[in-house]
């Protein structure tokens, strides 16, 4: 499943990032690697852009980002 | 001895806060409010020989945007003697990231870990200890919001001699960087219960609801420019009215005294009179750079991105653009400034075009100042001017959409939510005091030079000095040389022709100029609609002259320059002409037909323009999805 299929407060550990090169790096920079915890928050109207906790910060992205982004339940 | 200790860390770490502590009233270079686009330094203000600089945010040495690129080759060039890293002790992990890439810069070293004061209430304890072995460096426990430990961490820095022990090579993947963390975080932060942060939270379950985000952030925006115009517009008649007190004054004792009538015209109407009206915007601008500085402070600007990302990119902008965009309703200069956080080259170029559209705090003056005196004070015509503008932004921005130029440029959209918190007073203070700088600049040197050569024109022509004859002016030829193409627009005489071109220099000269013209702004019009189109026309078209050479120096190239002169200005026309032709058709003035027939041929023309700019793709030149989509290239390829 992916991350845009979380509810909101939902948790899940990432399991693959699947975005463009570019994209995937920035967000492997930003401390999105694999194995670690991801929390939805809430999302925007028709489900973008989101907003993520991970690694005690808070982030947003859009939906075609969260959409390519592989979780796995804890 | 001279040292330079650089401050480096994330974004939203509090640098600039720790900065302005450190640094106090020393502080001198340009501090655009919020994001810290260009390096910073000042003297240390209790040891003058120690130099400290405060770089942007940087996530890592992997630069991608201009700001981190500028902040690495500063490292690169001049190495500091000393690194202060700044890292958030409520977000540790991501923030040892860069102090993971920074050890092998090889340059002695010191950890500041910021905001200890939250450890507490989010039952966090930080073994500094640990901290301190893994990196081989000193850890200072520092609060720069309430000035804690701030002095010894500079005692400490000052003499800072160790390097860090080097953990990895530029070949270190960032996977492996964060391994390394994980694997070490747990004994550097200890009793890590379930944190929340309770109060950010429930804010933004408010701030950035689905539905409600953007009333709310509409509503912030009323209420600024209320307090803005209204109350500081209360302020503001204060101080013109003892101007002209001042002015009258000082005119009849020269006159007592005889010095010549012309010569007290110039002192007293245009030097005191000009002085006098910028003086008396100042409190207008000081108001809405407090409210400013403050939603870019307290972390609402994340936030108003958020909720306004759908809507942006329905109009094919990225999300990115929209905190420069926020930003120049301040200041136009300080929007074109924010635009180095956008990676994207060719979005980072579409915002500097686009983001001039937004109200700055002059044009928002000069909207007022009409609406208080032509439309009876009409609150619907002074916020118009938001609307026109997020119109316009939409609909050209679309427009620029077509170009090949800009065609990929919405690029992504990751923003980091910062804690929501109640900005230092200190951080609003300072950003106060440079905006009043600047706008004493403004005031005293733009403002002064179009009044004075506003002035000159006026009373001198090719036959010499004219003796009061309008006609005879320079001023009067150079109007009516361009009064012709407003004409269509409804402003077509020499005096809204003058008005325009003082515009370009700083909007607030078109309330100086038209004064300084006429008696009766209003009959310069043909109607409220004509005066409408003026005012978007000014709203539109380029900012002022420091915006102007800022936007020049971000796109760094003559040609696109020209390119975003030429775009501003056809869009400022285009939106002025509709306008005024909303308004003919409206209250039935054909007499003016003729100049809405040349007006259609020159936006006509200018349509064309743009349709024949379009890349048409090069199989069959009638279509234009553009050759990579084309299924007749693809079809070639296959055979």
């Amino acid at each position: 499943m992916f991350l845009s299929q979380l509810k909101d407060g939902q948790s899940a550990i990432i399991k693959d990032i699947k975005t463009s090169k570019k994209i995937t790096e920035r967000l492997t920079l930003l401390g999105l690697t694999k194995g670690i915890k991801i929390t939805m928050i809430r999302k925007g109207v028709f489900s973008s852009p989101i907003e993520i906790k991970v690694r005690d910060f808070y982030l947003a992205m859009r939906k075609s980002e969260a959409d390519k982004i592989e979780v796995d339940y804890e | 001895m001279n040292k330079t200790i650089a401050l480096i860390g994330n974004p939203n770490s509090g640098k600039t806060t720790l900065f302005n502590a450190l640094t106090g009233s020393y502080q001198k270079t340009g501090n655009w409010t919020g994001v810290t686009t260009e390096k910073k330094s000042s003297k240390y203000k209790k040891d003058k020989n120690v130099e400290i600089v405060d770089l942007p945010g940087l996530y890592s040495l992997q630069a991608k945007s201009i700001d981190e690129i500028n902040a690495l080759n500063y490292l690169n060039d001049t190495p500091p003697s000393v690194i202060i890293n700044v890292v958030d002790a409520t977000n540790l992990s991501r923030n040892l990231y860069l102090t993971c890439e920074l050890t092998r810069l090889g340059i002695p070293m010191i950890i500041a870990v910021n905001m200890c004061d939250q450890l507490e209430s989010n039952k966090i304890k930080l073994e500094e200890k640990a901290l301190s072995n893994l990196f081989g460096v000193s850890v200072v426990q520092i609060s720069a919001l309430e000035n804690f430990n701030v002095d010894l961490l500079m005692e400490k820095a000052k003499n800072e001699r160790i390097k860090p022990k080097k953990l990895f090579d530029k070949s270190a993947l960032p996977q492996d960087v964060y391994k390394f963390i994980d694997k070490n975080i747990s004994a550097i932060i200890i009793e890590k219960q379930t944190r929340a942060q309770k109060f950010t939270l429930k804010a933004d379950r408010v701030l950035m609801h689905k539905i409600w985000g953007i009333p709310i952030f509409l509503s912030v925006l009323t209420a600024m420019y209320f307090l803005a115009i209204k109350v500081g517009g209360i302020f503001g008649g204060g101080i013109a009215n003892f101007f002209e007190y001042l002015s009258i004054i000082t005119s009849d004792f020269l006159l007592n005294n005889g010095v010549p009538k012309l010569l007290v015209d110039l002192s007293c109407n245009v030097i005191i009179g000009g002085i006098g009206t910028v003086t008396s915007f100042f409190p207008q601008i000081l108001i809405l750079f407090t409210i400013m500085a403050i939603i870019e402070e307290s972390g609402y600007s994340s936030r108003i991105a958020f909720v306004l990302d759908r809507f942006f990119t329905a109009f094919g902008l990225s999300g990115k653009s929209i905190i420069p965009m926020i930003m120049s309703c301040g200041c136009a200069v300080s929007g074109l400034m924010a635009t180095r956080t956008i990676e994207d080259l060719s979005e980072r170029r579409m915002t500097i075009f686009l983001s001039p559209f937004m109200p700055c705090g002059a044009k928002s003056i000069v909207f007022a100042w009409f609406a208080q005196n032509f439309f009876g004070g009409s609150a619907l015509v002074a916020t118009s001017l938001y609307v026109i503008s997020i119109i316009c932004i939409a609909v050209f921005g679309k427009l620029l959409k077509r170009f090949k130029c800009f065609k990929d440029s919405s690029g992504t959209f990751l923003l980091e939510i910062p804690t929501l918190k109640i900005p230092s007073y200190k951080d609003v203070f300072y950003v106060l005091i440079d905006k009043s700088k600047e706008f004493a600049v403004k005031a005293g040197m733009i403002i002064f030079i179009v009044s004075v050569m506003l002035w000159v024109l006026k009373n001198f022509g090719v036959n010499g000095f004219t003796y009061g004859i309008i006609d005879k002016s320079f001023l009067y030829s150079i109007g009516n040389a361009i009064s012709w193409v407003f004409t269509p627009l409804g402003f077509g005489n020499w005096q809204s022709g003058v008005a325009v071109i003082t515009s370009f220099f700083a909007k607030e000269a078109v309330i100086e100029s038209l004064g300084a013209l006429t008696q009766d702004v209003g009959s310069l019009f043909f109607n409220k609609c004509s005066m409408y189109a003026f005012m978007s026309f000014v709203l539109i078209s380029p900012p002022c002259i420091a915006s102007i050479a800022t936007a020049k120096k971000e796109l760094g190239n003559k040609k696109w320059f020209v390119g975003m002169l030429f775009f501003q200005l056809v869009s400022a026309y285009i939106v002025s002409f509709i306008i005024n032709l909303i308004g003919i058709i409206l209250m039935g003035g054909f007499g003016l037909l003729l100049s809405v027939l040349i007006g259609i041929i020159i936006v006509m023309t200018v349509i064309i323009c743009v349709v024949k700019l379009k890349s048409a793709c090069k199989n069959c030149q009638k279509c234009r999805i553009g050759e990579n989509k084309c299924p007749k290239t693809a079809k070639r390829s296959m055979t």
